[in-house]
């Protein structure tokens, strides 16, 4: 009676010993391979960065452009408070407007390697917005957002900002 | 009687004394080997993980400072492939010809050696793409492509130069050589044409 008791009391420490070892091991493992997938996301913000300053690269095009055609620096067409979605190829439409953003994800093309908008490529998981905001009579407030849904859910963004004024050299 | 007893204490101690039983012996080692093979083999994906992160940053910061070298020229430059087509120099693919604010004239272009594609860049037309002209990329960056594409660059069109830049990376790094990073950025030239 005495034996069977001992023997039993081992064998249970033992397997309880093992498993709470094995549970502390199972979540370092776990936290390890979520560093895998931090990979992807470091590289998402690098591309994130890149389209939010090609958009403010745009706009500063963009104004430029207003003042070789309408010599002024900004065009009349273009409303503040609204959305905007540019890429590498846009230009002014008729009366001066820019494309409104319809919410769609920027296209990536694999053949041209090209990110934009009617493309003829994939959809990425970037989403892209100009926000244009006028705060001064000569000072103009630009935001280019880009968001993303990062890999494991939760969102990604990257604000850039940048002030235009109403001075050329 | 008396020896009896004495049996019977020997017994008892007997069992005290006992080992473990072959089944229990087979489960623990089973079970150990089972938790060391799972621990090995997770610390040994943390490594190479540390390993392929660092390559990536690396990478990733290499060409950040490339780009940042042509954006700085590309802004203050003019007279981009005026002569040329309307997105390649000289119907060159991967190679973008312009003034300087020096008024020198400047390459940036796409040549692969020894299997790694590197950007390089020099005075003149391009033509010594591959052969004298510096890469400003280092060794441990593979670079896929590289593309310019160009909008606005004729002189009346009334719209700035803008180039748009299209490069894609790989880190040299074993696991990772098959992830190709396409980063796409424009700049739009400070210099107007028009």
């Amino acid at each position: 009676m005495h034996r069977t008791k001992r023997d039993g009391q081992a064998l249970v420490e033992a397997m309880i010993a093992i498993s709470v070892l094995t549970v502390g091991f199972l979540g370092i493992v776990t936290l390890l391979s979520r560093s895998l997938s931090l990979n992807r996301t470091v590289a998402d913000q690098y591309l994130g960065s890149y389209l939010a300053a090609e958009g403010i690269e745009i706009v500063r095009n963009l104004l430029d452009a207003s003042i070789i055609q309408e010599k002024s620096w900004w065009k009349s067409g273009v409303i503040e408070g609204k959305d905007y979605a540019v890429d590498y190829t846009t230009s002014f439409q008729d009366g001066g407007f820019l494309p409104l953003s319809t919410g769609a994800p920027l296209q990536y093309n694999a053949a041209t390697n090209l990110y934009g908008y009617d493309i003829g490529g994939k959809n990425t998981i970037f989403r892209r917005v100009i926000r244009v905001e006028k705060i001064g009579s000569d000072e103009m407030r630009v935001n280019a957002v880009v968001s993303w849904q990062m890999r494991g859910g939760g969102t990604g963004e990257v604000d850039v900002e940048d002030h235009f004024y109403n001075w050329r050299p | 009687m008396k020896s009896f007893e004495k049996k019977q204490k020997a017994d008892d101690q007997m069992v005290k004394r006992g080992g473990f039983t072959l089944v229990e012996l087979l489960v623990a080692i089973g079970l150990f080997s089972t938790i060391v093979t799972i621990g090995v083999g997770g610390f040994a994906r943390a490594l190479r993980t540390e390993r392929q992160a660092a390559a990536l940053l690396a990478a990733n910061s290499n060409i950040s400072l490339s780009l940042e070298q042509m954006a700085r020229e590309i802004r203050t430059g003019s007279d981009f492939c005026v002569t040329g087509s309307s997105t390649d120099c000289f119907g060159e693919p991967g190679l973008l010809v312009f003034n300087n604010a020096n008024k020198k004239m400047v390459t940036y272009c796409y040549a692969a050696t020894n299997g790694i594609g590197r950007i390089e860049r020099g005075l003149g037309n391009g033509s010594s793409c591959g052969s004298s002209y510096q890469p400003i990329t280092a060794d441990n960056v593979d670079v896929r492509y590289l593309t310019f594409v160009l909008n606005g660059n004729m002189p009346d069109d009334s719209y700035p130069p803008r180039i748009t830049i299209l490069i894609g990376i790989s880190p040299r790094e074993s696991g990772l050589s098959s992830t190709t990073l396409n980063i796409q950025t424009t700049v739009s030239s400070r210099v107007s044409d028009s």
